[in-house]
């Protein structure tokens, strides 16, 4: 008797978790399967990859979401920051960064609204560079700093000197960006995903 | 050495109760987990603070990458949920299994394993965050290194609670051990489920928010429910108002809050009937939440004079009314009209930690102060810093979850209007967040007083109270 | 596999499952697995600690040797064991 009363408790505990599990993971998963990217969806480039890195390092997703609702879901539509977004625009992402907090607006398509590659390096390196009230952390290990030669100087070594705003870096020093910078502000400026959706079935 | 290889000499005692005998057999896997826990407590709360300050003071300390906000944060989230949480659990559901089950623990090998492979993974993970070595999935940033050290505990702590269950001396098996039973079965299947590396994209983003929410459904709410049901009327010597209650809240729980992951994911890129099957399943938590209070209350009702004398009951209390409030909030939040203006903001924060603090942790330190007495045979030596331990985090968590509450209303509403810009809902939530500091260091004041209070336990150490009069019956060797 | 068969086969197994379990449940009734549930609530007591009596009283019993029978309404809880 005991017996059967603990195996029917054992056997539906499985129970509830299982059939949570396949209703919420494994029959989406099975419908989202079926859905194919927007040709216009490139994969990353090498470049992208390793920002998207850097991104997962410094917990971006803390802050930043990617995830654009549809009308009746807050203002995502009326701020521009992109149609709503869909399944298909995911496929290439591994993980996902979807994201559950907006301290800091949605990226989603970062790259159709702020498309300056200077704007990002800046706004890495300082964020209160370019947005007096942000919390934003500063990223200055993704820079170094060198002592102020001329601009020639550097244009012939292909280093790339970020142009921090005065009293934001040290007076003396030019910021150059890391290939780590680079990579993250490359990853961010793929961030677009304005094209169409084609309303296929 | 007592047959099983317990270090307490007890062959004199054929007067001690089974009760006794019990918790003699588990004080040493149990009083390691704690004091492993009690440790991972005061890391954590130091990350949670440095990350609040973070948002205070953006530039403070920014050169340093492991403290950056997006390092700090995560490591207070896997610290506190993994390490302090989780081990305190898991030393709670012990003692309470072989309490239930009125007989000695059974492969207590297993258990100083799980202890030492839990605190390498946690350690080892949360290593790997501050050097940046994140998975990039919340509530998962751990690599699977140390998510494999975690299962492996897990399982060892699973398979000696098991095999406890399995030799018990009892006709009836207690509300409490249902939970416990149902949790040590559930989690480590989740856990390797969630952690496999087959997903990517939006049906990653389904896996990761069913796991997130599942182990709080799983592990940290029923070890917490499970304490309730066992301490309250424990403590006040009441049984519990209605056991039939009981197995129609425990049934209830398991079938609809296994559904409730997705509403983390309201408005997002996912089928909207998934979305709106879990909207359903968060409302439907009202009918087993509803049974639980209604049975903690009406044993409690007419004896809260006892909270004067009993720390645990005005912890676990506390804790349990707690409980109510988060799952009804939560309810409420997975609506998609609240939705609309919660999601994304710091209101999110103030429900996770009225959760995860007000409910668990408050209910795991009045664990704490029932269980060591028992283990250590030592009376807490300085009672009046329990009652500042108490009120200090008492007040501590009402701010962080008033202030998050009010300022993630206003930052939300805040984005909802098109008109303002962005960083106008960033500006109204500073005041709020600098409350939350303030919160915290009251909070971590409060664990310092506990982990102090703690070290004398282990130690026994302050002035001696009164002795229990089992103990003058006997001298027992001490470990 | 497409989203309606995935579904229906879904809502099979939960109508599979939902049956078993009011089957066990009313098999549970029948043999009086519920008689006498609310036994199970008295297992957390025994002998030494029992109904009606609180099981802990850090904040009452004294503070040293001197009794605390002159504080009034605790003489009830004098031991926490």
């Amino acid at each position: 008797m005991m017996f059967i009363r603990a195996t029917t408790f054992f056997l539906g505990v499985l129970a509830t978790l299982f059939l949570g599990w396949a209703g919420l993971t494994l029959i989406p998963g099975i419908q989202i399967r079926e859905v194919k990217p927007s040709s216009e969806l490139k994969p990353y480039t090498e470049e992208q990859l390793r920002g998207r890195a850097i991104y997962i390092r410094e917990g971006c997703i803390y802050c930043h979401s990617q995830q654009t609702r549809p009308e009746g879901y807050g203002a995502d539509q009326l701020r521009n920051w992109g149609r709503p977004s869909l399944p298909g625009d995911y496929v290439y992402d591994k993980p996902h960064l979807l994201g559950t907090m907006r301290t800091g607006p949605d990226l989603f398509n970062i790259a159709a609204r702020q498309p300056s590659e200077d704007w990002h390096l800046i706004h890495l390196y300082n964020p209160r560079a370019l947005s007096p009230g942000s919390l934003m952390s500063p990223y200055p290990w993704l820079f170094k700093e060198e002592d102020v030669f001329s601009k020639e100087v550097y244009a012939a070594t292909g280093e790339r000197v970020v142009p921090v705003p005065k009293g934001f870096a040290p007076e003396d020093k030019v910021i150059i960006a890391t290939q780590e910078a680079l990579d993250l502000v490359a990853y961010l400026l793929s961030l677009n995903h304005t094209y169409p959706i084609k309303t296929e079935k | 050495m007592s047959p099983d290889g317990n270090p307490f000499n007890i062959d004199e005692s054929p007067e001690l109760s089974a009760r006794v005998l019990s918790d003699i057999s588990v004080s040493g896997p149990v009083l390691a987990f704690f004091t492993s826990a009690v440790v991972w407590l005061l890391i954590g709360t130091v990350f949670g603070l440095t990350a609040s300050l973070k948002f205070n003071f953006p530039d403070w300390l920014a050169s340093l990458p492991a403290l950056t906000f997006g390092r700090v944060r995560p490591a207070h989230l896997n610290t506190i949920m993994y390490g302090w949480i989780s081990l305190a659990s898991a030393g709670c559901s012990i003692w309470l299994t072989v309490r239930l089950c009125r007989v000695e623990v059974r492969w207590r090998k297993l258990l100083y394993p799980s202890v030492f492979f839990w605190n390498l993974g946690v350690l080892y993970g949360t290593i790997a965050i501050l050097i940046g070595d994140n998975r990039g999935l919340e509530w998962l940033e751990f690599p699977r290194g140390a998510a494999l050290l975690i299962a492996l505990a897990f399982v060892c702590l699973s398979l000696s609670i098991l095999r406890t269950f399995h030799a018990r001396q009892v006709k009836h098996i207690y509300v409490s051990l249902w939970y416990i039973l149902a949790s040590v079965v559930w989690f480590p299947i989740l856990y390797v489920i969630a952690n496999l590396p087959f997903y990517s994209g939006v049906t990653q983003a389904a896996v990761n928010w069913w796991f997130a929410h599942n182990a709080i459904t799983v592990w940290f709410t029923p070890i917490g429910l499970a304490a309730a049901y066992y301490f309250i009327p424990k403590v006040i010597g009441r049984p519990i108002y209605s056991y039939y209650l009981s197995l129609l809240g425990f049934w209830s729980f398991a079938l609809f809050y296994n559904w409730n992951g997705i509403h983390h994911l309201v408005g997002g890129p996912l089928p909207t009937w998934l979305i709106s099957v879990s909207i359903v399943a968060s409302v439907l938590m009202f009918i087993p939440v509803t049974t639980v209070a209604i049975n903690h209350h009406l044993t409690t009702v007419g004896h809260f004079g006892k909270l004067r004398y009993s720390p645990t009951l005005r912890f676990v209390v506390f804790g349990a009314m707690c409980y109510t409030a988060v799952s009804f909030q939560g309810s409420i939040e997975a609506l998609r009209s609240f939705n609309e203006i919660s999601h994304f903001t710091h209101y999110t924060i103030g429900h996770a930690h009225l959760g995860m603090y007000a409910f668990a942790s408050m209910i795991l330190f009045g664990a704490i102060y029932y269980t060591m007495p028992r283990l250590v045979r030592w009376e807490w030596p300085y009672p009046i810093l329990i009652k500042y331990h108490f009120w200090l985090v008492a007040f501590g968590i009402a701010l962080y979850v008033g202030s998050m509450t009010v300022g993630g209303i206003l930052q939300g509403l805040y984005m909802n209007e098109a008109s303002r810009p962005f960083i106008e809902s960033v500006e109204v939530t500073k005041p709020y967040l600098l409350a939350r500091s303030g919160a915290g260091v009251l909070i971590l004041i409060g664990h310092l007083i506990f982990i102090y209070l703690f070290c004398l336990m282990i130690l026994r150490r302050g002035p001696e109270r009164k002795a229990p009069p089992w103990r003058e019956k006997m001298e027992v060797v001490a470990p | 596999m497409s989203l309606p068969l995935a579904g229906l086969i879904l809502i099979l197994i939960a109508l599979i499952g939902g049956t078993m379990a009011m089957v066990a449940f009313i098999w549970a009734v029948r043999t009086k697995q519920f008689k006498d549930l609310n036994a199970g609530a008295y297992i957390i007591f025994d002998e030494e600690e029992p109904v009606g009596k609180m099981t802990d009283n850090t904040f009452g019993f004294p503070e040293s040797e001197k009794s605390n029978k002159n504080k009034k309404g605790r003489g009830e809880y004098e031991s926490r064991w």
